[in-house]
């Protein structure tokens, strides 16, 4: 077994007097798709934008407990927001672009990184719309308007835009919440063949797609981690009664 | 226990304004004002002099347009709600923003016209930013707050820091109708100077047929500059609406 990338220790989350989150523990392997599940309102998102910090920029936000990435406190004093955010990147439940060109979008995540030539930049464009399955579609109109792509293209470039920032571990917060079911299937794929280079956490509440898709699951109810282990053993052998009521449909 | 201290405050300005103009009110006796100030020694060259002055404003609005902008950016992106020093400013500039602009050229005319003093370049100078400054700073702050808040979010998840953040997505999205409140601001400012050349005309001259011809004369090319710029801020505004 590998070092975990990510080690939670009991993570407890507040908004105002709101307690979201109680008593989180888990580890994160690496090069692995870990999925979070549970109904909606159990604090899934939450929990990844705890580990890159987005959660930050919410005025009446404050938690207690440990996050280690890589063997270091993430919420450290000198750690950089922006840099902790370019590690670990994120993808929307929405398409968010930047009302820029196609390629532009994807290099400015490049450029932010620091990188200032303008032949390494396009290489990193051609390059991650290749690992986003994305170049066969738009590299005849690199400088349109990404608007007129359909949402699953756009979707697809977000993540492009993601790689351009060379991130240690890539976040999906429900990619496949506004994807029709032909497109769904394009998008799991993707996740498949880019866990051998990065890790990938993923939130749904579907529970056949992170069944599909995830080597580690978590459930969560209400707030609390209930159960953390592989995909296989949370869908057939669950230890607690509510995975289990869960994940048959019982419950939510 | 937050709410009554933001009521306390906003009634303190709203005082403190009433009282201001009380004051203005009960000492506004024409000849008590300037002992040198008659309606016979007013003559043009006394309001050439005023036009020479109203001059003046042109420096201080570029000034107080660009505080009022930087200003708004630091209140929306430093200071979170929260903060104390935001609570303390932001009821004041919606209550001056409230405040109509003939009161500013009331103001403009008992400092100008009547008292054509020394301190009269201070005074139009303090005229200017109390009627520049909230006006600008709110609608500046509207365009900000208008940013849709997941581009930011996306920036962010990028690994952008704030000032690019605000240099590549905010300042962008938001420029058309920051220029629209910019225009707005230029409109009114101009208006009270019209106001009051006007007034300091009518004044002067012997009310006939002549006067109004005199009066378009002078004011005439700031009115078309005051609608003018009022079309263009509108026609950005919607622009905005649009691109968003």
């Amino acid at each position: 077994m590998m070092d975990p990338i990510i080690e939670v220790n009991d993570l407890n989350v507040w908004f105002g007097n709101r307690r979201i989150l109680r008593n989180l523990s888990f580890d994160i392997p690496p090069k692995q798709v870990t999925a979070f599940i549970g109904p909606s309102n159990c604090g899934k998102t939450t929990v990844i934008r705890c580990l890159n910090r987005l959660n930050d920029f919410q005025a009446d936000y404050r938690h207690t407990g440990e996050i280690l990435f890589l063997g270091e406190e993430l919420y450290n004093q000198k750690n950089n927001t922006a840099d902790i955010a370019r590690k670990i990147s994120m993808v929307f439940e929405k398409p968010i672009l930047f009302k820029m060109s196609i390629y532009e979008n994807v290099a400015y995540s490049a450029r932010i990184r620091g990188i200032k030539q303008v032949s390494q930049i396009s290489n990193i464009v051609d390059e991650c719309l290749m690992k986003a399955q994305l170049w066969n579609e738009v590299k005849d109109r690199l400088h349109t308007d990404p608007n007129f792509l359909s949402i699953g293209q756009q979707q697809q470039l977000c993540i492009a835009r993601a790689l351009a920032c060379d991130p240690e571990i890539l976040i999906f917060d429900e990619p496949c919440a506004q994807l029709d079911a032909t497109e769904t299937p394009k998008l799991e794929t993707i996740i498949q063949t880019l866990k051998q280079q990065v890790t990938i956490i993923f939130v749904t509440n579907k529970r056949r797609q992170a069944a599909r898709v995830s080597d580690v699951s978590g459930f969560l109810y209400n707030g609390e981690l209930v159960e953390i282990g592989k995909t296989e053993q949370i869908f057939t052998t669950p230890a607690d009664n509510r995975t289990e009521n869960y994940v048959t449909g019982r419950l939510g | 226990m937050d709410k009554t201290k933001l009521l306390f405050n906003s009634i303190a300005v709203l005082i403190l304004i009433i009282v201001l103009i009380v004051y203005l009110i009960l000492t506004f006796k024409v000849p008590t004002v300037d002992s040198e100030f008659s309606f016979e020694r007013m003559n043009i060259e006394r309001i050439n002099l005023l036009k020479v002055r109203l001059f003046w404003m042109i420096p201080v609005l570029c000034v107080a347009i660009v505080v009022s902008i930087v200003l708004a950016f630091v209140l929306e992106e430093w200071l979170p709600t929260t903060n104390l020093i935001r609570r303390i400013i932001e009821p004041q500039i919606d209550i001056l923003s409230g405040i109509p602009s003939i009161v500013y050229g009331i103001l403009a005319i008992y400092y100008l016209v009547f008292n054509l003093i020394s301190t009269s370049y201070t005074s139009l100078t303090f005229i200017i930013i109390l009627l520049v400054i909230p006006i600008t700073t709110q609608s500046t702050q509207n365009a900000i707050r208008n940013v849709d808040i997941s581009i930011r979010h996306a920036a962010y998840a990028v690994g952008a820091k704030k000032w690019q953040v605000i240099v590549d997505h905010v300042l962008p999205l938001s420029l058309l109708e920051i220029l629209g409140g910019i225009c707005y601001t230029i409109s009114r400012v101009l208006a009270v100077a019209a106001f009051c050349i006007s007034v300091s005309n009518l004044l002067t001259i012997k009310l006939s047929s002549q006067t109004v011809v005199n009066i378009i004369n002078d004011i005439g090319i700031i009115l078309i500059l005051v609608l003018l710029f009022s079309l263009i801020s509108s026609v950005l505004k919607k622009n905005s609406r649009q691109t968003m």
